[in-house]
Protein backbone atom coordinates (compact mmCIF):
# COMPACT_ATOMS: atom_id res chain seq x y z
CA UNK A 1 0.00 0.00 0.00
CA UNK A 2 2.99 2.30 0.97
CA UNK A 3 4.53 1.62 -2.45
CA UNK A 4 1.42 2.26 -4.23
CA UNK A 5 1.33 5.81 -2.43
CA UNK A 6 4.26 6.44 -3.43
CA UNK A 7 4.68 5.77 -6.90
CA UNK A 8 1.53 7.82 -7.29
CA UNK A 9 2.79 10.48 -5.16
CA UNK A 10 5.87 10.57 -7.99
CA UNK A 11 3.12 10.05 -10.72
CA UNK A 12 1.64 13.34 -9.72
CA UNK A 13 5.17 14.88 -9.10
CA UNK A 14 6.32 14.01 -12.75
CA UNK A 15 2.54 15.75 -14.05
CA UNK A 16 3.87 18.85 -11.99
CA UNK A 17 7.34 19.03 -13.59
CA UNK A 18 5.88 18.35 -17.05
CA UNK A 19 3.09 20.61 -16.75
CA UNK A 20 5.56 23.31 -15.36
CA UNK A 21 8.07 23.12 -17.79
CA UNK A 22 6.85 21.37 -21.11
CA UNK A 23 3.68 21.54 -21.49
CA UNK A 24 3.27 25.35 -21.66
CA UNK A 25 5.06 24.83 -25.11
CA UNK A 26 2.32 22.77 -26.09
CA UNK A 27 -0.41 26.12 -25.86
CA UNK A 28 -2.70 26.74 -28.78
CA UNK A 29 -4.27 29.75 -28.62
CA UNK A 30 -3.15 30.33 -25.16
CA UNK A 31 -4.73 27.36 -23.86
CA UNK A 32 -2.37 24.85 -21.88
CA UNK A 33 -3.07 21.32 -21.56
CA UNK A 34 -3.74 20.45 -17.71
CA UNK A 35 -2.03 17.40 -16.75
CA UNK A 36 -2.18 17.89 -13.34
CA UNK A 37 -6.42 17.47 -13.38
CA UNK A 38 -5.96 15.21 -15.99
CA UNK A 39 -3.93 13.03 -13.97
CA UNK A 40 -6.29 13.25 -11.24
CA UNK A 41 -9.48 12.51 -13.13
CA UNK A 42 -7.31 9.22 -14.19
CA UNK A 43 -6.65 8.39 -11.42
CA UNK A 44 -9.79 9.10 -10.39
CA UNK A 45 -11.39 6.92 -12.83
CA UNK A 46 -9.05 3.81 -12.39
CA UNK A 47 -8.99 3.38 -8.71
CA UNK A 48 -12.05 5.27 -7.65
CA UNK A 49 -13.81 7.76 -5.75
CA UNK A 50 -11.06 8.09 -2.51
CA UNK A 51 -8.45 8.03 -4.41
CA UNK A 52 -9.47 10.52 -6.76
CA UNK A 53 -10.47 12.87 -3.80
CA UNK A 54 -7.42 12.39 -2.42
CA UNK A 55 -4.79 12.78 -4.64
CA UNK A 56 -6.86 15.83 -6.08
CA UNK A 57 -6.70 17.56 -3.46
CA UNK A 58 -2.99 16.90 -2.93
CA UNK A 59 -2.48 18.33 -6.41
CA UNK A 60 -4.72 20.91 -6.22
CA UNK A 61 -2.46 22.24 -3.07
CA UNK A 62 0.51 22.25 -4.40
CA UNK A 63 -0.66 24.06 -7.82
CA UNK A 64 -2.07 26.65 -5.34
CA UNK A 65 1.25 26.76 -3.17
CA UNK A 66 3.16 27.20 -6.22
CA UNK A 67 0.69 29.82 -8.48
CA UNK A 68 1.27 33.38 -7.92
CA UNK A 69 0.25 35.34 -4.69
CA UNK A 70 -3.48 36.39 -6.36
CA UNK A 71 -5.01 32.58 -6.16
CA UNK A 72 -6.15 32.25 -3.05
CA UNK A 73 -4.89 29.00 -1.18
CA UNK A 74 -7.46 25.84 -1.40
CA UNK A 75 -9.16 26.90 -4.21
CA UNK A 76 -7.45 24.71 -6.43
CA UNK A 77 -7.64 21.83 -3.98
CA UNK A 78 -11.20 21.98 -3.42
CA UNK A 79 -11.98 21.76 -7.06
CA UNK A 80 -9.78 19.18 -7.94
CA UNK A 81 -10.71 16.92 -5.06
CA UNK A 82 -14.86 17.45 -6.03
CA UNK A 83 -13.90 16.52 -9.64
CA UNK A 84 -11.68 13.37 -8.62
CA UNK A 85 -14.03 12.44 -5.87
CA UNK A 86 -16.74 12.65 -9.52
CA UNK A 87 -14.39 10.80 -11.69
CA UNK A 88 -14.54 7.92 -9.24
CA UNK A 89 -18.27 7.85 -8.90
CA UNK A 90 -18.46 7.94 -12.55
CA UNK A 91 -16.52 5.14 -13.02
CA UNK A 92 -19.37 1.96 -12.69
CA UNK A 93 -21.24 4.00 -15.22
CA UNK A 94 -18.64 4.27 -17.69
CA UNK A 95 -17.87 0.52 -17.96
CA UNK A 96 -19.71 -0.46 -20.86
CA UNK A 97 -17.16 1.18 -23.59
CA UNK A 98 -14.63 2.02 -21.08
CA UNK A 99 -11.86 3.84 -22.69
CA UNK A 100 -14.57 6.03 -24.84
CA UNK A 101 -16.52 6.89 -21.80
CA UNK A 102 -13.23 7.43 -19.72
CA UNK A 103 -11.82 9.68 -22.43
CA UNK A 104 -15.22 11.74 -22.44
CA UNK A 105 -15.46 11.97 -18.76
CA UNK A 106 -12.11 13.62 -18.49
CA UNK A 107 -13.00 16.11 -21.69
CA UNK A 108 -15.92 16.98 -18.65
CA UNK A 109 -14.15 17.13 -15.53
CA UNK A 110 -11.49 19.54 -17.54
CA UNK A 111 -14.33 21.78 -18.56
CA UNK A 112 -15.42 21.46 -14.80
CA UNK A 113 -12.30 22.58 -13.39
CA UNK A 114 -12.22 25.94 -15.31
CA UNK A 115 -15.68 26.33 -14.78
CA UNK A 116 -15.50 25.60 -11.12
CA UNK A 117 -12.22 27.70 -10.58
CA UNK A 118 -13.76 31.10 -12.26
CA UNK A 119 -17.18 30.53 -10.24
CA UNK A 120 -14.87 30.08 -6.95
CA UNK A 121 -13.23 33.34 -8.27
CA UNK A 122 -16.25 34.94 -8.64
CA UNK A 123 -17.67 34.15 -5.18
CA UNK A 124 -14.09 35.32 -3.67
CA UNK A 125 -14.10 38.39 -5.78
CA UNK A 126 -11.11 37.73 -8.15
CA UNK A 127 -10.96 39.85 -11.41
CA UNK A 128 -10.28 36.94 -13.91
CA UNK A 129 -11.25 36.27 -18.08
CA UNK A 130 -15.02 37.16 -19.80
CA UNK A 131 -17.90 34.80 -20.72
CA UNK A 132 -16.93 34.04 -23.39
CA UNK A 133 -12.84 33.57 -23.32
CA UNK A 134 -13.98 31.47 -20.05
CA UNK A 135 -15.98 29.44 -22.33
CA UNK A 136 -13.42 29.37 -24.77
CA UNK A 137 -11.28 27.82 -22.12
CA UNK A 138 -13.27 25.56 -21.08
CA UNK A 139 -14.11 23.97 -25.00
CA UNK A 140 -10.76 24.12 -25.21
CA UNK A 141 -9.41 21.92 -21.64
CA UNK A 142 -12.18 19.47 -23.17
CA UNK A 143 -10.35 19.17 -26.45
CA UNK A 144 -6.67 18.20 -24.65
CA UNK A 145 -8.40 16.46 -22.54
CA UNK A 146 -9.90 14.32 -25.42
CA UNK A 147 -6.08 14.73 -27.28
CA UNK A 148 -4.36 12.99 -24.19
CA UNK A 149 -6.53 11.70 -22.10
CA UNK A 150 -6.60 8.21 -23.53
CA UNK A 151 -2.82 7.59 -23.83
CA UNK A 152 -2.51 8.79 -20.01
CA UNK A 153 -5.04 6.40 -19.27
CA UNK A 154 -3.28 3.96 -21.12
CA UNK A 155 -0.04 4.61 -19.25
CA UNK A 156 -1.30 4.78 -15.80
CA UNK A 157 -3.46 2.06 -16.29
CA UNK A 158 0.02 -0.04 -17.22
CA UNK A 159 1.54 1.42 -14.22
CA UNK A 160 -0.85 0.80 -11.88
CA UNK A 161 -1.07 -2.87 -12.77
CA UNK A 162 2.28 -3.39 -12.32
CA UNK A 163 2.19 -2.88 -8.73
CA UNK A 164 1.62 -5.50 -5.94
CA UNK A 165 -1.51 -4.34 -4.10
CA UNK A 166 -5.03 -3.89 -6.24
CA UNK A 167 -6.78 -1.42 -3.89
CA UNK A 168 -10.67 -2.47 -3.61
CA UNK A 169 -13.20 0.15 -5.47
CA UNK A 170 -13.34 3.01 -2.73
CA UNK B 1 -21.12 -0.01 0.92
CA UNK B 2 -18.48 0.78 3.39
CA UNK B 3 -15.75 1.78 1.03
CA UNK B 4 -18.22 4.13 -0.21
CA UNK B 5 -19.39 5.74 3.13
CA UNK B 6 -15.95 6.20 3.92
CA UNK B 7 -15.05 7.71 0.58
CA UNK B 8 -18.01 10.12 1.32
CA UNK B 9 -16.38 10.59 4.47
CA UNK B 10 -13.06 11.83 3.21
CA UNK B 11 -14.76 13.55 0.73
CA UNK B 12 -16.27 16.18 3.42
CA UNK B 13 -13.19 15.89 5.98
CA UNK B 14 -11.21 17.66 3.05
CA UNK B 15 -14.18 19.96 1.11
CA UNK B 16 -13.66 20.95 4.90
CA UNK B 17 -10.49 21.28 5.27
CA UNK B 18 -10.06 23.38 1.78
CA UNK B 19 -13.06 25.77 2.80
CA UNK B 20 -10.70 26.28 5.82
CA UNK B 21 -7.96 27.01 3.75
CA UNK B 22 -9.52 28.90 1.48
CA UNK B 23 -11.04 31.49 4.68
CA UNK B 24 -8.13 31.86 6.27
CA UNK B 25 -5.89 32.87 3.02
CA UNK B 26 -8.37 35.03 1.90
CA UNK B 27 -8.60 36.58 5.28
CA UNK B 28 -4.76 36.98 6.02
CA UNK B 29 -4.16 38.20 2.04
CA UNK B 30 -0.63 38.80 1.50
CA UNK B 31 0.81 39.50 5.06
CA UNK B 32 -0.45 36.31 6.01
CA UNK B 33 1.29 32.87 6.88
CA UNK B 34 0.21 31.44 3.65
CA UNK B 35 2.49 33.91 1.60
CA UNK B 36 5.85 32.71 3.40
CA UNK B 37 4.29 29.16 3.00
CA UNK B 38 4.25 29.66 -0.89
CA UNK B 39 7.53 31.49 -0.86
CA UNK B 40 8.98 28.10 1.08
CA UNK B 41 6.93 26.02 -1.83
CA UNK B 42 8.63 28.07 -4.50
CA UNK B 43 12.35 27.66 -2.74
CA UNK B 44 11.35 24.02 -2.58
CA UNK B 45 9.93 23.10 -5.82
CA UNK B 46 12.09 25.81 -8.14
CA UNK B 47 15.60 23.75 -7.78
CA UNK B 48 13.90 20.78 -8.89
CA UNK B 49 11.70 22.36 -11.69
CA UNK B 50 15.00 23.72 -12.62
CA UNK B 51 17.35 20.23 -13.55
CA UNK B 52 13.67 18.60 -14.85
CA UNK B 53 13.67 21.98 -17.31
CA UNK B 54 17.80 21.26 -18.26
CA UNK B 55 16.79 17.87 -18.79
CA UNK B 56 13.85 18.00 -21.11
CA UNK B 57 13.92 21.64 -22.41
CA UNK B 58 14.96 19.89 -26.01
CA UNK B 59 11.39 17.71 -25.37
CA UNK B 60 9.55 21.39 -24.82
CA UNK B 61 11.32 23.11 -28.36
CA UNK B 62 10.07 19.74 -30.19
CA UNK B 63 6.40 20.21 -28.37
CA UNK B 64 6.26 23.97 -29.20
CA UNK B 65 7.49 23.43 -32.56
CA UNK B 66 4.46 20.66 -33.27
CA UNK B 67 2.07 23.53 -31.46
CA UNK B 68 3.54 26.00 -34.41
CA UNK B 69 3.21 23.49 -37.29
CA UNK B 70 1.11 26.00 -39.10
CA UNK B 71 3.46 29.36 -39.14
CA UNK B 72 6.17 26.91 -39.43
CA UNK B 73 4.75 25.63 -43.00
CA UNK B 74 4.19 29.69 -44.15
CA UNK B 75 7.90 30.33 -43.01
CA UNK B 76 9.06 27.11 -44.67
CA UNK B 77 10.10 28.42 -48.22
CA UNK B 78 12.03 31.64 -46.67
CA UNK B 79 13.90 29.11 -44.03
CA UNK B 80 15.04 26.96 -46.94
CA UNK B 81 18.24 28.64 -47.88
CA UNK B 82 18.87 29.45 -44.13
CA UNK B 83 18.15 25.38 -43.53
CA UNK B 84 20.99 24.55 -46.54
CA UNK B 85 23.43 26.34 -44.88
CA UNK B 86 22.95 25.43 -41.57
CA UNK B 87 23.24 21.74 -42.80
CA UNK B 88 26.45 21.69 -42.59
CA UNK B 89 26.50 22.44 -38.77
CA UNK B 90 25.79 20.13 -35.88
CA UNK B 91 22.68 20.78 -34.26
CA UNK B 92 24.12 21.28 -30.81
CA UNK B 93 26.18 24.09 -32.85
CA UNK B 94 22.95 25.48 -34.28
CA UNK B 95 21.33 25.77 -30.91
CA UNK B 96 24.74 27.59 -29.25
CA UNK B 97 24.30 30.18 -31.58
CA UNK B 98 20.88 30.61 -31.27
CA UNK B 99 21.71 31.23 -27.41
CA UNK B 100 24.51 33.30 -28.41
CA UNK B 101 22.18 35.73 -30.42
CA UNK B 102 19.58 35.75 -28.12
CA UNK B 103 21.69 36.77 -25.35
CA UNK B 104 23.69 39.45 -27.77
CA UNK B 105 20.84 41.00 -28.42
CA UNK B 106 19.59 41.27 -25.10
CA UNK B 107 23.01 42.89 -23.94
CA UNK B 108 22.50 45.45 -27.12
CA UNK B 109 19.10 46.34 -25.30
CA UNK B 110 20.97 46.49 -22.09
CA UNK B 111 23.48 48.76 -23.30
CA UNK B 112 21.15 51.07 -26.05
CA UNK B 113 18.86 51.88 -22.51
CA UNK B 114 21.96 52.26 -20.44
CA UNK B 115 20.85 49.86 -17.21
CA UNK B 116 21.54 47.41 -14.78
CA UNK B 117 20.37 43.91 -15.98
CA UNK B 118 20.74 40.58 -14.05
CA UNK B 119 20.45 37.97 -17.15
CA UNK B 120 17.86 34.85 -16.38
CA UNK B 121 16.70 31.81 -17.40
CA UNK B 122 13.29 31.32 -17.95
CA UNK B 123 12.70 27.93 -15.96
CA UNK B 124 8.86 27.21 -16.20
CA UNK B 125 5.12 28.42 -15.64
CA UNK B 126 3.49 27.44 -12.65
CA UNK B 127 0.60 25.30 -13.12
CA UNK B 128 -2.65 26.62 -13.64
CA UNK B 129 -1.30 30.10 -14.66
CA UNK B 130 -2.38 29.85 -18.58
CA UNK B 131 1.09 32.15 -19.38
CA UNK B 132 0.52 34.79 -17.21
CA UNK B 133 3.30 33.92 -14.89
CA UNK B 134 6.74 32.19 -15.30
CA UNK B 135 9.61 31.66 -13.30
CA UNK B 136 13.52 33.04 -13.68
CA UNK B 137 16.61 31.20 -12.03
CA UNK B 138 17.73 35.01 -10.79
CA UNK B 139 16.43 36.36 -7.23
CA UNK B 140 17.27 38.67 -4.57
CA UNK B 141 21.00 37.49 -3.84
CA UNK B 142 21.38 39.06 -7.08
CA UNK B 143 19.83 41.99 -6.57
CA UNK B 144 16.19 41.41 -8.00
CA UNK B 145 13.29 42.99 -5.87
CA UNK B 146 9.44 43.03 -6.65
CA UNK B 147 8.44 45.83 -8.99
CA UNK B 148 11.47 44.99 -11.41
CA UNK B 149 10.99 45.43 -15.01
CA UNK B 150 11.84 42.36 -17.02
CA UNK B 151 13.20 42.31 -20.64
CA UNK B 152 14.07 40.54 -23.89
CA UNK B 153 15.83 41.56 -26.17
CA UNK B 154 12.52 42.32 -28.16
CA UNK B 155 11.23 44.53 -25.28
CA UNK B 156 9.01 44.90 -22.14
CA UNK B 157 8.00 41.17 -20.76
CA UNK B 158 7.04 41.80 -17.33
CA UNK B 159 7.71 42.44 -13.85
CA UNK B 160 9.33 41.00 -10.90
CA UNK B 161 5.87 39.87 -8.38
CA UNK B 162 7.75 37.26 -5.63
CA UNK B 163 11.84 36.91 -5.02
CA UNK B 164 13.12 34.13 -3.27
CA UNK B 165 16.94 34.24 -2.72
CA UNK B 166 17.77 32.50 -6.03
CA UNK B 167 14.44 32.63 -8.24
CA UNK B 168 12.11 35.48 -8.82
CA UNK B 169 8.12 34.60 -10.34
CA UNK B 170 7.48 37.41 -13.49
CA UNK B 171 3.63 38.38 -14.03
CA UNK B 172 4.06 39.00 -17.52
CA UNK B 173 2.48 41.46 -19.57
CA UNK B 174 -0.33 39.03 -20.88
CA UNK B 175 -1.45 38.41 -17.44
CA UNK B 176 -5.19 39.57 -17.09
CA UNK B 177 -4.73 41.32 -14.03
CA UNK B 178 -1.26 43.21 -15.99
CA UNK B 179 -1.75 47.15 -16.18
CA UNK B 180 0.70 49.24 -17.98
CA UNK B 181 0.55 52.96 -18.61
CA UNK B 182 2.17 53.38 -21.79
CA UNK B 183 2.51 55.79 -24.85
CA UNK B 184 2.12 55.54 -28.63
CA UNK B 185 5.60 56.85 -29.42
CA UNK B 186 4.90 58.65 -32.99
CA UNK B 187 2.70 61.39 -31.14
CA UNK B 188 3.20 60.79 -27.08
CA UNK B 189 -0.33 59.97 -26.86
CA UNK B 190 -1.08 58.66 -23.29
CA UNK B 191 -3.37 55.53 -21.93
CA UNK B 192 -3.70 52.18 -20.04
CA UNK B 193 -2.52 48.90 -21.79
CA UNK B 194 -4.28 46.11 -20.43
CA UNK B 195 -3.09 42.20 -20.28
CA UNK B 196 -5.35 39.77 -21.85
CA UNK B 197 -4.10 36.29 -22.70
CA UNK B 198 -3.12 35.11 -25.65
CA UNK B 199 -5.11 38.02 -27.50
CA UNK B 200 -3.53 41.52 -28.24
CA UNK B 201 -3.24 43.85 -25.78
CA UNK B 202 -6.12 46.41 -25.15
CA UNK B 203 -5.24 49.74 -25.32
CA UNK B 204 -7.50 52.45 -23.64
CA UNK B 205 -5.99 56.04 -24.54
CA UNK B 206 -6.78 59.07 -21.78
CA UNK B 207 -7.94 61.33 -24.44
CA UNK B 208 -10.82 59.18 -26.75
CA UNK B 209 -10.06 60.98 -29.49
CA UNK B 210 -6.76 61.21 -29.93
CA UNK B 211 -4.49 60.24 -33.19
CA UNK B 212 -3.06 56.15 -32.82
CA UNK B 213 -3.23 54.25 -36.06
CA UNK B 214 -2.27 50.21 -37.13
CA UNK B 215 1.53 50.62 -37.08
CA UNK B 216 2.22 52.95 -33.81
CA UNK B 217 4.09 51.76 -31.60
CA UNK B 218 3.53 51.91 -28.05
CA UNK B 219 6.28 51.82 -25.64
CA UNK B 220 6.31 52.34 -21.65
CA UNK B 221 5.94 55.37 -20.00
CA UNK B 222 7.28 56.04 -16.37
CA UNK B 223 4.47 56.90 -13.76
CA UNK B 224 4.35 57.49 -10.19
CA UNK B 225 6.26 55.37 -7.85
CA UNK B 226 6.86 53.31 -11.42
CA UNK B 227 10.17 50.99 -11.44
CA UNK B 228 9.23 49.76 -15.38
CA UNK B 229 12.20 52.39 -17.72
CA UNK B 230 10.50 55.10 -19.57
CA UNK B 231 10.19 54.19 -23.50
CA UNK B 232 10.55 50.09 -23.40
CA UNK B 233 9.35 49.22 -26.35
CA UNK B 234 6.23 46.91 -25.97
CA UNK B 235 4.17 46.47 -29.26
CA UNK B 236 2.46 47.92 -32.25
CA UNK B 237 -1.10 49.10 -32.90
CA UNK B 238 -2.58 46.55 -35.07
CA UNK B 239 -6.26 47.68 -34.77
CA UNK B 240 -9.19 50.14 -33.44
CA UNK B 241 -12.46 49.08 -32.07
CA UNK B 242 -15.32 50.99 -31.03
CA UNK B 243 -14.10 53.59 -33.27
CA UNK B 244 -16.18 57.32 -32.17
CA UNK B 245 -17.77 55.65 -28.96
CA UNK B 246 -16.55 55.87 -25.32
CA UNK B 247 -15.60 52.34 -25.23
CA UNK B 248 -13.00 52.88 -28.44
CA UNK B 249 -9.32 51.00 -27.48
CA UNK B 250 -6.53 49.56 -29.48
CA UNK B 251 -5.58 46.25 -29.77
CA UNK B 252 -1.64 46.11 -29.85
CA UNK B 253 0.55 42.99 -31.13
CA UNK B 254 3.51 42.38 -28.47
CA UNK B 255 6.95 42.55 -30.17
CA UNK B 256 8.18 39.49 -27.74
CA UNK B 257 7.04 36.07 -28.02
CA UNK B 258 5.56 35.48 -24.68
CA UNK B 259 5.94 31.39 -25.67
CA UNK B 260 9.62 31.35 -26.23
CA UNK B 261 10.59 33.26 -23.82
CA UNK B 262 14.03 31.54 -22.96
CA UNK B 263 16.44 34.21 -21.17
CA UNK B 264 15.11 37.50 -19.89
CA UNK B 265 16.68 40.40 -17.91
CA UNK B 266 15.79 41.90 -14.83
CA UNK B 267 16.61 45.50 -14.43
CA UNK B 268 18.35 46.51 -11.30
CA UNK B 269 18.91 50.24 -11.29
CA UNK B 270 15.26 51.82 -12.90
CA UNK B 271 15.16 55.25 -12.11
CA UNK B 272 11.96 55.24 -9.55
CA UNK B 273 10.07 57.83 -10.83
CA UNK B 274 8.53 59.94 -7.17
CA UNK B 275 5.43 59.21 -6.18
CA UNK B 276 4.85 62.79 -5.02
CA UNK B 277 6.57 66.30 -5.41
CA UNK B 278 9.23 66.23 -2.57
CA UNK B 279 8.13 69.92 -0.04
CA UNK B 280 11.56 70.83 0.17
CA UNK B 281 12.85 71.07 -3.20
CA UNK B 282 9.20 72.82 -4.26
CA UNK B 283 9.81 76.60 -4.99
CA UNK B 284 7.20 79.06 -3.64
CA UNK B 285 7.53 82.20 -5.87
CA UNK B 286 7.96 85.67 -4.48
CA UNK B 287 5.47 88.41 -3.35
CA UNK B 288 4.30 90.28 -6.47
CA UNK B 289 6.10 87.66 -9.08
CA UNK B 290 2.55 85.29 -9.55
CA UNK B 291 2.27 85.05 -13.31
CA UNK B 292 -0.88 86.03 -14.86
CA UNK B 293 -4.24 83.82 -15.27
CA UNK B 294 -4.19 82.46 -18.35
CA UNK B 295 -6.67 84.11 -20.45
CA UNK B 296 -6.87 81.60 -23.53
CA UNK B 297 -9.86 79.20 -23.56
CA UNK B 298 -7.56 77.05 -25.50
CA UNK B 299 -4.84 76.58 -22.53
CA UNK B 300 -7.72 76.15 -20.19
CA UNK B 301 -9.01 72.81 -21.82
CA UNK B 302 -4.84 71.54 -22.05
CA UNK B 303 -5.37 71.96 -18.38
CA UNK B 304 -8.40 69.93 -17.56
CA UNK B 305 -7.13 67.51 -19.62
CA UNK B 306 -3.97 67.32 -17.97
CA UNK B 307 -5.81 66.91 -14.99
CA UNK B 308 -8.46 64.04 -16.58
CA UNK B 309 -4.88 62.51 -17.46
CA UNK B 310 -3.69 62.56 -13.63
CA UNK B 311 -7.28 60.63 -12.30
CA UNK B 312 -7.21 58.26 -15.15
CA UNK B 313 -3.74 56.72 -14.44
CA UNK B 314 -3.68 57.29 -10.30
CA UNK B 315 -5.41 53.63 -10.22
CA UNK B 316 -2.86 52.24 -12.82
CA UNK B 317 -1.50 49.73 -10.90
CA UNK B 318 2.19 49.85 -11.65
CA UNK B 319 2.86 53.38 -12.71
Amino acid sequence: MILRGAVLALVLVTALLVQTVVAPAAAVAGIVPDLVVLTVLALGLLEGPGTGLRYGFAAGLVVDLLASGETILGTSALVFLLVGYAAGAARPYLAANELLGQTLASAVGSAAVVLLSRLLEVVLGVDGPDLVSLLLEAVGAAAWAVLLAAPLLLLLRGVLTSLPDQPQAN
Amino acid sequence: MADRRRSRTLLAVFTLVALVLITIDYRLGDDGFTSAVRRGAVVVFSPVQEGFAAVVRPVGSFVAAIGELGSLREQNTALEAELNELTEQLPSVANLERENAELRELLEMRERLELTTSAARVIGQPPGEQGSTVLVDTGADQGVEVGMAVLSARGLVGKVTEATASHARVELLTSPSARYAVRVAENAETGLLRGQGADPFQLELLDPEADAEPGDEVVTRTFQASTIPDGLPIGEIIEEQGAGTSERFLLVRPYVDFRRLSFVQVVLDAPEAPADLDPDEVVEPEEGERPDPPSDPDDEDADDEDADDEDANGGAEDE
